[in-house]
């Protein structure tokens, strides 16, 4: 039976009641994927009663979910082909600010009308004011119409003599805290959480219907099996990897994987953001987001690696080279670093990448022969609850529970309450500017990182002091929202993905990684050194003047600290002498993490 | 005979003096914060994971090689490092990211562990200051491979090492250099520290022991036992240090310093014509650039779109420059020349931004080329350091490059 995104059903077949069967598996539902869709799906399932487990194989948030524009934007880019995207898009928004209050933040927009495009605004007007008509949704506030002075008031970086320009409004988000809040809510109703845990196979029972999946943990090398009866295969762009799994014919879970690159700048380098056009005609933007500008996208399709996804000087360079077109001082700002994920977008030969829909839609694989494996295809960030929701009534028509999806009113965690951030820098005496961004990214929860500063004021010391972050959230992350490595506690705090690009900090943060999860503090450096690394290749494809400089005092820095040996680094069968330490006790890590 | 170093990171330190004990009247050119300040104290010939895993593969204990006469003549006139005699073991310091790592020579600052008798306890006290968890340090070091095969065992232990408010978040230079005045007040909370552990065998501290000269030989005098720093690398009094040595150092061999930037080198008559940024034009006999690699600022690097027009950038000439305007350099990275870059955007870094295995980077090659004797391309004009292309980018390798050219500066063509 397959549910398109406006709900109706293409066939009707008789569902199947399976109450009996519960107990006989060691869960109800199994969800394969750690991104936005899956801890949503994990969220509302749990929160209906059913019994969860999550896998996620790399960390959370690690594809599309943590490496989007950071907007839940309405898409007004497909009002004029696909309106209903635009429609789910921005009431889902509106739901998200109510949940989540705490991660979002205002970008209004700038969109300059050059004199040759004169003739044009009347109609690039009447388009923004129909868009006005889904503000309401996401309570964004309508268009405005600027004349050339107001423009080049506003924003004194925009070349030449405008025309006028167009005002509207969206939201920013952070795609990794939104992921985190859906996981960690997902945990606490009872919901088991496998990160950095990979399925190696979805085992079948006699008929074709789901029975258990096998998994290994890629950081302890443990394997397991879990029996389910049903399995939700949310990996985005990976979702044909993930059905392979369970021996699908070809084709059973189509995408087409769109590569989306994100250039990252130190600083805010425009008051607002900023709409272009790339030389073939694509729209792109600069946006000030949290405390860096972002340069966002292409759409390409993509054949290769999506575990190693990388942006290359081609993708930097269009995306500078067409934002220079409107604000030249793009060109002196300094490249930190690039994005680069792959969109799970909806299969469709024949359709240039930015034509495709952002519909998102659930394949039931009973058609396949699978009973109870079922994959979530398409969508947009901006519109995950309302995909999970679908989701899960699917699971709960299928479980005949009687319980509503209950997402969009119940707050996530963090969400419930404002938290005052120069109160919380004074109680604990921790600079402003950091108290901000740990108010921020944790919301009322930030109380529990204060908690951990009282009981040792120790932790009130920064670690990364670019971004800021301090000891008590490093460790809270560890033991609170699953991360288990450097690169996990990066991702959920931004530690290191500042200016210094984690020259400063990384390895401190290795050593307390290695504490917490009950490691050698030598295999904390190696993973310091593998996320310096990681970090090195995606700036090295926008390097200016002013990085490069800066790159080569941060080689000279890790060979003299650390050192800069990447062939055992990279190489995690072998590791090098130094870090080679036969007596370390490597004790159970998830015990610490369920602490 | 009139010679300009420009540069005085140890390159151009080493030059300057190197050509005025070959008689020549020095001028010395400083223009900011070089690659050596930043460099935290510890002095290598070879990169030390090189040693580490030639060591690794032969299985022995590799001892150091000699340095050349004037090289080692050099080192002691600055008096700021302590080398390792030739065919002697290697010292070892500790980094403040908590990792031992050998090297050929050290500030005098810095603890050295072969100092420390086999089975020896290593104190740290704990400070409230931000870089330094002493706590964790002592757990990081006691892991250590080369502390378990000595023996060695550290621990964190209570000490009151801070005197005045704010003492925690001043800068560790700000705190050296209390210190420095602090000196009996520092000495007695440290004869404490020894006093309530007295089986102690050394102190190990943050980079904190004075900003003028290094407290830690007279400590060590005092206390009787080894007493020294982190290797701490950008967050260290190390770059102040240097200034006081190299201040010594030419006012002892006569040599003048100014604080400017060169811009241009010129050709002028038979002699050189430098234009400095404050100080007009000087016209020079030898000219030493020493004015360091992309770390230090000599060279720049320029990709076609940072600075391109409306439409494409306007040319696609390789994108490196000298911060001193100078003809007829060649520049070469991995021992060939760069060639104009194939696109007009600039070159891609993606794979040779960072180093591949035992690769250097392109970042760390790239440099002018000169000859045997470190002529650079222009006529009177010598080259040493890191704006010298492929070369180690240690310090014993600017040392060694800086006392060449200086006195190969002087005495060519005869004086």
């Amino acid at each position: 039976m397959r549910v398109n995104g406006s709900g109706e059903r293409a066939q009707t077949l008789p569902e199947r009641r399976l109450l009996p069967l519960r107990d006989q598996r060691d869960v109800d539902v199994v969800v394969i994927g750690g991104g936005v869709n899956g801890t949503g799906v994990a969220r509302d399932a749990a929160m209906r009663g059913l019994r969860v487990a999550l896998f996620e194989r790399n960390d959370l948030a690690f594809g599309a979910s943590g490496n989007s524009s950071g907007m839940i934007h309405g898409g007004a880019r497909y009002l004029r082909y696909d309106p209903e995207v635009t429609q789910k898009s921005c009431q889902d928004s509106g739901y998200i600010q109510r949940i989540a209050p705490h991660l979002l933040f205002r970008i209004p927009f700038l969109v300059p009308v050059p004199h040759a495009y004169r003739k044009a605004f009347l109609f690039i007007e009447g388009y923004f004011e129909a868009y006005d008509q889904y503000q309401p949704l996401k309570r964004g506030k309508p268009h405005t119409r600027l004349s050339g002075e107001e423009m080049a008031q506003l924003e004194p970086g925009l070349r030449g003599d405008l025309y006028g320009g167009i005002s509207f409004d969206e939201w920013g988000i952070d795609g990794v805290r939104l992921c985190v809040a859906n996981a960690v809510d997902a945990a606490e109703r009872g919901a088991q959480l496998f990160v950095g845990t990979t399925i190696e196979a979805i085992e079948r029972d006699d008929s074709g219907a789901v029975l258990a999946v096998r998994y290994r943990d890629q950081h302890d090398g443990r394997s397991g099996r879990l029996t389910t009866l049903t399995v939700v295969n949310a990996t985005g762009a990976w979702a044909p990897v993930t059905a392979s799994l369970g021996k699908l014919p070809t084709g059973a879970a189509k995408v087409r994987p769109g590569k989306g690159i994100h250039v990252l700048f130190d600083r805010r380098l425009t008051n607002y953001a900023i709409m272009s056009q790339t030389i073939d005609g694509r729209e792109i933007f600069i946006e000030p987001w949290q405390n860096m500008s972002i340069i966002g996208t292409t759409d390409d399709d993509y054949y290769g690696d999506l575990d190693n996804c990388m942006a290359n000087s081609d993708e930097v360079r269009y995306l500078v080279e067409g934002m220079a077109r409107v604000f030249p001082g793009v060109r002196k700002g300094r490249i930190i670093g690039t994005t680069a994920a792959c969109r799970p977008t909806l299969y469709e030969y024949g359709k240039r990448e930015d034509d495709l829909s952002r519909e998102h839609r659930i394949i039931d694989h009973r058609e396949h022969g699978a009973d109870g494996l079922y994959s979530m295809v398409g969508g947009k960030l901006a519109s995950y609850r309302l995909f999970s929701e679908e989701m899960v009534d699917i699971l709960a028509r299928r479980f005949d529970l009687a319980r509503h999806c209950m997402t969009h009113t119940s707050a996530l965690p963090g969400g419930d309450e404002p938290v005052d951030a120069l109160k919380l820098s004074q109680a604990l005496e921790i600079d402003a500017v950091a108290a901000r961004r740990l108010a921020y990214r944790h919301g009322s929860r930030a109380q529990r990182v204060a908690e951990r500063i009282k009981r040792r004021p120790r932790e009130r010391l920064t670690v990364c002091i670019c971004e800021p972050v301090i000891e008590a959230e490093v460790r809270y992350v560890l033991n609170h929202e699953h991360a288990r490595s450097v690169a996990d506690v990066a991702r959920r705090t931004r530690l290191g993905l500042g200016a210094c690009g984690g020259m400063r900090c990384a390895a401190r943060c290795g050593v307390i990684v290695a504490e917490e999860c009950g490691l050698a503090p030598q295999q904390g450096f190696r993973q310091a050194l593998q996320f310096l690394h990681r970090q090195a290749r995606t700036r090295a494809c926008g390097l200016g003047a002013d990085q490069a400089r800066q790159e080569a005092l941060a080689i000279a820095n890790m060979r003299a600290q650390l050192g800069v040996d990447v062939s055992s680094a990279t190489r995690t069968a072998r590791p090098a002498a130094e870090f080679h330490d036969g007596t370390a006790a490597v004790q159970n890590s998830r015990a610490k993490v369920t602490r | 005979m009139l010679v300009m170093v420009i540069g005085a990171g140890v390159a151009g330190t080493a030059a300057a003096w190197s050509a005025a004990q070959a008689g020549a009247k020095v001028t010395l050119i400083d223009g900011g914060v070089s690659a050596s300040e930043l460099s935290g104290g510890a002095v290598d010939d070879v990169p030390w994971e090189e040693l580490e895993r030639a060591e690794q593969a032969s299985g022995r204990l590799l001892c150091a090689s000699a340095l050349s006469t004037a090289a080692d003549q050099f080192v002691a006139a600055l008096g700021l490092w302590e080398m390792v005699p030739a065919g002697a073991r290697f010292a070892r310091v500790i980094t403040a990211a908590g990792r031992t790592r050998l090297t050929r020579g050290h500030e005098k600052g810095l603890l050295d562990l072969e100092q420390v008798p086999d089975g020896g306890h290593i104190l740290l006290p704990r400070v409230p200051r931000a870089q330094w968890d002493a706590d964790s340090l002592a757990h990081c070091l006691s892991c250590a491979p080369y502390a378990r095969r000595r023996g060695l065992r550290f621990s964190a232990v209570k000490a009151s090492l801070l005197r005045h408010i704010g003492d925690d978040r001043v800068s560790a230079a700000g705190l050296a250099s209390f210190y420095d005045e602090d000196q009996p007040w520092l000495l007695a909370r440290l004869q404490e520290l020894k006093a309530a552990h007295p089986h102690a065998a050394a102190l190990l501290c943050g980079p904190w022991l004075g900003a003028d000269t290094a407290l830690s030989p007279s400590l060590s005098t005092a206390l009787n036992m080894p007493v020294g720093e982190v290797f701490s690398g950008l967050d260290s009094p190390h770059a102040l240090r240097f200034r006081h040595a190299r201040e010594r150092l030419n006012q002892h061999a006569g040599i003048d310093m100014l604080f400017d930037h060169a811009t241009c080198i010129q050709p002028y008559q038979d002699m050189q014509r430098v234009t400095l940024q404050e100080g007009g034009e000087r016209d020079v006999d030898r000219v030493v650039l020493a004015i360091g690699g992309l770390t230090g600022g000599g060279v720049i690097y320029q990709p076609a779109f940072t600075h391109g027009g409306m439409d494409f950038p306007p040319s696609g000439k390789q994108p490196f420059r000298l911060s001193v305007a100078t003809e007829r350099v060649a520049f070469f990275a991995h021992d060939r020349p760069l060639r104009v870059t194939s696109s007009i955007h600039g070159p891609n870094l993606d794979d040779s931004a960072w180093p591949k295995d035992a690769d250097p980077s392109l970042l760390e090659a790239v440099g002018i080329q000169a000859s045997g004797t470190l002529e650079a391309g222009p006529a009177g004009v010598w080259a040493a350091g890191d704006v010298l292309a492929d070369r180690q980018r240690t310090i014993i390798a600017a040392v060694e490059s800086g006392v060449r050219a200086g006195s190969a500066a002087v005495t060519a063509y005869g004086s």
